[in-house]
């Protein structure tokens, strides 16, 4: 098992080089500048774009651009963002909770949701509630979130006035009691939280509902009905079991995920996370920023996948073996 | 939609000083006790703006992007301001002297004026900021314009002397700079210090609070605001990167006020709910859409040509199509509500016979009958570049095309990121023509537009426009400070460039706009409406938000 996790670690360095070295390559090479400072503006002097090159060493040849800041980044210094000067780690710092927060409370429902959805519809295959949960997940699937975020809003928000449009908190915030901010958040979570949960239900339902109809096909189930277990004891505690194990793998390739964010969501509810920093980041050729999130998100991807083979290797014996 | 009457008189109510009106509300309001009690201005509410981008800096002399510029309006003030009727005025400053020709001003200050931090405004504040702003390590993109200055001098704690290279009438707009506080920052490197996230000035609102979590921004009351305390309690701005969101916003007053686009003035805004709550307002901007031609093309070097193009292109049509009539045709660079704007001018007819005439003239004409003008064996072909993210000009730019297609010109139409468009067309002068919007100071000067000095990379004159006339014009006009001979001066200015044509100008779209009703006291002027935005108020009963500070 040693041997096996440095082997996986030696791999990741290189990975993470690689990743690293081709993605500042691509930012550097695209078309565009940092453009922060430099608005079209009649009445703003334009040597300021040159003024910044300088100051951060735009100007330097790639290679050598490259070599300082990959120095920086093992020292753990990601440099300050090209727009606003402050530390690229602090304005990571202040937005990772929001997405993270966001985004688990999102698995969760996925995962309570989808993989019960996804029991039922394979144990009972073909029936209604089969038929009726597969065209709600695709659906969900296809519908583009967007659109409906803003059917929501407009229904919910604006008609029937249940529920904030958009941000996380209210403009009172400050001046609320305990409670009442935490029905405020709950109040303004909603939509955010039922958009992004919807979309994302079609694949892990659909993954759990094919390998419940595999396992209800295997011996020991049909051994199981036959003894005249209870149906909700088999699904529940035999084929669960089975759906869940590679549940891990899911697990761990949902890592990154957790805090990407998506720009098309956070765009639409407002919501100040990673995924609408990245994009202004790279619409502003901030690329101190760029990278470091770029870096953040490759790490973690590394790490979720690496987590993944180690959970499954520890899981099933069977992986373990074949790799040593 | 507007009833300036009941303004005016909200208006003069609210200057608490003056005893006659005064006691004219107690004579007439006094019988009706509880309802009269909310037309006198009361304190207390929030109000509720909007940006789509997140401020970068509440430092002014950094910020470009316009969500940290208007936050910063409220905190700062610079020597000068404009007013209601977009004159120069005294802010800071209680008056100015402008000796020597233009050469030196003399800027009295008012006396008394505090910081938000208790210490008192001076002199060393004024020459402070000027250090800042010529100190060539801190990247501000404002420095151009006080480069002209030789020496700037205190005299004494409430004098500031200005020694100008040259007499330089735009350096009055440039005053209006806002002053950044010395005692606070001058140990602190601009670029970075961390005050840029709690910034102090002598605004009449004080900065309160930044979270990026929430997206907020928020600015409470400043007491001890020389002009004033103002009467509603905080300002709140909310970063609503998308515009669809930012209307239903709107509609469930969440946000007190917002721009609209001309559907959502005409259409979406229009229903009972709105008008219930909204007061919309248009008024000319000082923005304008623009055709440029790069000036060395093979075709469009003939001034013939550009006429041709004007002539051949309605711009009613654009403007119905693409504003719904909220626009005006333009005339030159200067828009309705400068000073600068000459109200006698006229647009030329929209006239395809007259552009063809013009172009046979110019030795172009369809020779080889198919269908497309040529000369010299060249076909009449070019392409408008404009960015992305801006579905107005690229409208704009398909009635071009097919205005143009119509008399045998055949345009394609490229729509580039903004980045890159800067960069690689308009920096590298890689283009035929350019569709793009220019949004003017107030001050009248497009020196760096139209001379022919700004041509190189990275200036503004990318079209490389040269008319040796207009050139001595702006030079002259940059110098004269009496404003009714630069007046003069601006009016053959645009006169003499409207003949060479080297944009074609398009139109100057309305500025569209919602403000929430319980509001009281916005009187939209020639400069908009936020001038008097210290004597808003929110009566007691319709204030839905929190009070603080008070």
């Amino acid at each position: 098992m040693g041997k096996y996790i440095l082997k996986r670690m030696i791999n990741l360095a290189v990975l993470f080089v690689g990743i690293t070295a081709i993605s500042f390559a691509v930012i550097k090479l695209a078309p565009g500048s940092p453009a922060g400072i430099y608005s079209f503006n009649a009445k703003v002097k334009t040597d300021v774009s040159k003024r910044i090159e300088k100051l951060y060493g735009l100007d330097k040849p790639l290679w050598q651009q490259y070599w300082i800041w990959f120095k920086n980044i093992l020292k753990l210094d990601f440099g300050t963002s090209l727009t606003d000067g402050r530390k690229v780690i602090d304005e990571i710092k202040e937005r990772i909770p929001i997405t993270l927060g966001i985004n688990l409370i999102v698995m969760f429902i996925i995962f309570s949701v989808s993989i019960p959805l996804g029991l039922w519809a394979g144990y009972k295959q073909g029936g209604l509630f089969d038929k009726f949960t597969t065209i709600l997940v695709f659906a969900g699937f296809a519908v583009p979130s967007f659109w409906l975020a803003l059917l929501l809003m407009q229904y919910f928000g604006v008609d029937l006035g249940w529920f904030p449009i958009s941000g996380l908190v209210s403009v009172d915030f400050d001046y609320f009691t305990l409670p009442q901010k935490i029905f405020d958040v709950a109040k303004h979570l909603v939509l955010p939280v039922f958009v992004a949960s919807f979309g994302s239900l079609a694949g892990l339902s659909r993954y759990s509902r094919s390998k419940t109809i595999e396992i209800t096909r295997a011996n020991y189930i049909r051994a199981a009905l036959s003894k005249g277990l209870p149906v909700r004891i088999i699904v529940y505690r035999h084929i669960l079991k089975g759906v869940m194990l590679p549940v891990i793998t899911i697990l761990g390739l949902s890592v990154p995920g957790l805090l990407g964010g998506s720009v098309v969501f956070e765009t639409i509810f407002s919501i100040p996370g990673m995924g609408l920093l990245f994009y202004q980041a790279v619409m502003m050729r901030d690329y101190t920023l760029i990278m470091g999130l770029l870096v953040i998100s490759a790490v973690l991807t590394l790490i979720g996948n690496m987590l993944a083979d180690l959970a499954y290797a520890w899981a099933d014996p069977r992986i373990r073996y074949r790799r040593n | 939609m507007l009833n300036p009457q009941k303004n005016r008189l909200i208006l003069l109510l609210s200057k608490k000083h003056s005893a006659f009106f005064f006691f004219l509300g107690v004579v007439l309001f006094l019988p009706l006790a509880g309802s009269a009690q909310s037309r006198w201005p009361q304190r207390g509410g929030a109000i509720v703006l909007s940006s789509i981008g997140s401020p970068r800096t509440l430092i002014p002399l950094l910020a470009t992007d316009s969500a940290s510029s208007i936050i910063c309006s409220f905190i700062y003030n610079g020597l000068l301001k404009y007013d209601k009727n977009l004159n120069l005025t005294g802010d800071l400053a209680r008056s100015w002297e402008v000796l020597d020709n233009g050469r030196k001003i003399i800027f009295h200050l008012k006396k008394g004026i505090k910081w938000h931090d208790g210490v008192e405004f001076t002199a060393e504040d004024v020459r402070f900021t000027y250090q800042k702003l010529i100190d060539p390590k801190v990247i501000t993109p404002y420095s151009s314009d006080f480069q002209r200055i030789k020496r700037l001098a205190v005299r004494g704690k409430y004098t500031v002397e200005v020694i100008y290279k040259e007499p330089f009438s735009p350096a009055l707009s440039s005053w209006t700079m806002p002053i950044i506080p010395e005692h606070i920052l001058k140990n602190e490197d601009l670029n970075t210090t961390s005050y840029a996230r709690h910034p102090i000035g002598t605004g009449p609102y004080k900065f309160h609070k930044w979270s990026v979590c929430r997206g907020i921004v928020e600015l409470t009351a400043f007491k001890d605001y020389f002009e004033g305390k103002p009467f509603v309690s905080r300002i709140v701005f909310r970063v609503i990167p998308d515009t669809a969101t930012l209307f239903l916003e709107v509609l469930t007053q969440g946000v007190d006020n917002a721009s609209l686009t001309p559907l959502q003035y005409l259409k979406h805004a229009n229903t009972p709910l709105f008008r219930k709550h909204y007061r919309k307002f248009t008024y000319p901007s000082h923005g304008f859409l623009y055709m440029g031609y790069n000036l060395n093309n093979f075709f469009f070097r003939d001034k013939r040509v550009r006429q041709a193009l004007n002539y051949a292109v309605d711009k009613n049509e654009i403007i119905k199509a693409v504003y719904l009539g909220q626009a005006e045709v333009s005339t030159g660079p200067f828009t309705r509500d400068s000073w600068a704007y000459d109200f006698n001018s006229r647009p030329a007819e929209f006239s395809p016979l007259r552009a063809k005439e013009l172009l046979k003239q110019a030795g172009i004409y369809d020779s080889d009958s198919d269908g497309i003008l040529d000369k010299n064996g060249r076909p009449f072909k070019f392409t408008i570049f404009t960015n992305q993210g801006n579905m107005e000009r690229k409208m704009a730019a398909e009635i071009i095309q097919k205005r143009l297609a119509d008399i045998g010109i055949k345009v394609s139409i490229r729509v580039v990121e903004w980045t890159v468009f800067i960069d690689r067309i308009i920096k590298k002068k890689k283009f035929d023509a350019v569709l793009l919007g220019w949004s003017l100071s107030q001050d009248p000067d497009v020196y760096s537009l139209f001379h022919s000095s700004q041509t190189s990379e990275g200036e503004f004159n990318f079209i490389g426009y040269k008319n040796p006339e207009v050139d001595e014009l702006l030079v002259q006009a940059r110098r004269e400070f009496d404003k009714e001979r630069r007046k003069e001066l601006y009016y053959k200015v645009r006169r003499l460039i409207y003949d060479d044509q080297p944009y074609m100008f398009i139109c100057s779209p309305y500025s569209l706009s919602c403000i929430h009703k319980r509001f009281i006291g916005v009187c939209p002027k020639k400069g908009g409406y936020w001038y008097n935005f210290i004597k808003w108020w929110v009566p007691k009963q319709k204030q839905i938000h929190i009070t603080a500070g008070f």
